[in-house]
């Protein structure tokens, strides 16, 4: 990749990070090209990247390289560092460099392991589409210098991408689950009166005669009515379920 | 421009909080997109459609129809997310009667000149329909359309919201009034039983009966539920 043009680099990040809509899509692994794309494109020696939840749990970590992932992981587990101030607060954070007393007094386990892993500073970017925040990109500089603005502004256009498309991916996935749910509610309907006429026909009874045994049988058995269905019509159920009374 | 009416059913429906769908006025929303009647089938995930709310003395007999024939605009609608309209059934165009071979005459002979299906759907994820119809011929107004979209979007909305609180194996977005063919699935449980067969090839040996002796499912149904009718006795004819 760093034989390519910077103009090849940003359109080729471009559709790797709008590539969600796909079956198998691995928010991590979608996080780590992000990573990778920052360290390519940019003036940085590494990128790491802090996924949240929808109820705002910072749970997952992706990096361009596995010192900083475990960086990153770390910072999770302890509670401090730029990429959790920049979630919390939605800001960006400005360059910081990392070996000074304020950095060490900020996030006094964060910035002494980020020195021994060899980087000078650090700039933080929210992961945000409006109102909506889902993580955070961090951006680490093993050279002395802050990072030009225009690289910081250059980082936050693949970081949107990435956004929306966890976003998107989120969002269909939700939907895939509901249409599911409501499937199966529908589906578990129809069993149910599929197995009422089957039960009625079986012992000779009224179909809601039908339904009031299988009601009862549930009860006892602490079964559900729609395994109970299921059950009826597949031939497994019980022998005293689907006898007939005068037999 | 919504009409205010239905601009007010419309908050009604969308701020319900309830369980269940809320008391759907689809009387009133017929009244308003100039229908005679309006029926909401579900088809989560492209299964088969079910009507689970009906308005209009017709309305249960044009869905029965398609359910017979298997075929139609209400569930090309419900299960592919297609938007159907046909202003005058009489007059329709050659994909109507290409696609859906001798339903157009049979939904003449309900009295029913015009229908339109529009799909509930959420992105590109179909849920089921609305389908309203009318005894007249002629197109739905523009506003009247936008007043259809505006309603069957809440619906579709409304419905993935009561599905994320719907617990089994109590459903309130199925318990009011609950599916129109209940009598259908028990039927078909019953000449599972008596055809020693699956429930599926049972359906079809209904629905099969049912479209040569062109009869409706539910009048079949009742017969076979009343033991009336067997399908057993090979004076069915050929399927």
């Amino acid at each position: 990749m760093p034989e390519l043009p910077r103009e090849e680099q940003l359109a080729a990040a471009f559709v790797d990070l709008a590539d969600t809509l796909v079956q198998d899509f691995d928010v991590i692994g979608f996080l780590h090209s992000l990573a990778e794309h920052c360290v390519a494109l940019l003036d940085v020696a590494a990128a790491g990247v802090l996924l949240a939840t929808p109820s705002g749990q910072l749970v997952d970590a992706a990096a361009s390289d596995e010192r900083t992932r475990q960086l990153e992981l770390a910072s999770i587990e302890w509670g401090e560092g730029p990429c959790r101030d920049c979630f919390r607060t939605k800001k960006q954070i400005p360059d910081a460099p990392l070996a000074t007393q304020s950095a060490m007094m900020r996030w006094p386990r964060f910035a002494p392991r980020a020195v021994e892993l060899g980087f000078s500073s650090v700039v933080a970017a929210p992961l945000r589409l409006h109102d909506q925040v889902i993580g955070a990109l961090n951006l680490f500089r093993d050279r002395p210098g802050p990072l030009a603005d225009s690289q910081v502004r250059l980082g936050q256009t693949p970081a949107d991408t990435a956004t929306i498309g966890v976003l998107q991916q989120r969002a269909v996935s939700e939907q895939m689950t509901v249409t599911a749910q409501l499937q199966s509610a529908l589906d578990s309907r129809v069993i149910i009166e599929q197995a009422k006429g089957y039960l009625a026909n079986r012992r000779g009874t009224g179909v809601e005669e039908a339904f009031t045994l299988m009601r009862r049988y549930a009860r006892d058995h602490r079964t559900r009515l729609t395994e109970i269905a299921r059950q009826i019509l597949q031939g497994t159920a019980d022998t005293s379920l689907l006898t007939r009374r005068d037999q | 421009m919504t009409h205010p009416a239905l601009a007010d059913y419309l908050r009604t429906l969308s701020s319900h909080t309830g369980t269940g769908m809320g008391p759907l006025p689809l009387g009133a929303c017929a009244d308003m997109l100039g229908l005679d009647g309006l029926g909401l089938l579900l088809a989560p995930g492209g299964r088969s459609a079910e009507l689970v709310q009906s308005y209009g003395e017709r309305t249960l007999a044009l869905e029965d129809l398609q359910q017979v024939q298997g075929q139609g605009p209400s569930l090309d609608s419900a299960r592919h997310g297609a938007l159907m309209l046909l202003p005058d059934v009489a007059d329709a165009p050659t994909f109507a009667t290409d696609r859906w071979p001798g339903l157009l005459g049979a939904i003449e002979a309900l009295n029913v000149h015009a229908v339109f299906s529009f799909p509930l759907r959420i992105g590109i994820i179909a849920l089921g329909a609305l389908t309203g119809h009318r005894t007249r011929p002629g197109p739905m107004s523009t506003a009247q359309l936008t007043d259809a979209f505006g309603l069957s979007d809440t619906i579709a909305q409304i419905t993935i919201a009561t599905a994320t609180r719907a617990e089994l194996p109590a459903t309130p977005l199925l318990d009011e009034p609950g599916l129109y063919f209940s009598e259908v699935h028990q039927a078909t449980g019953m000449l599972a039983d008596q055809l020693d067969t699956d429930c599926d090839h049972a359906l079809i040996r209904l629905r099969g009966h049912a479209f040569s002796h062109g009869r409706p499912l539910l009048d079949v149904t009742r017969d076979v539920l009343a033991r009336r009718l067997r399908l057993d006795d090979n004076t069915d004819g050929p399927l």
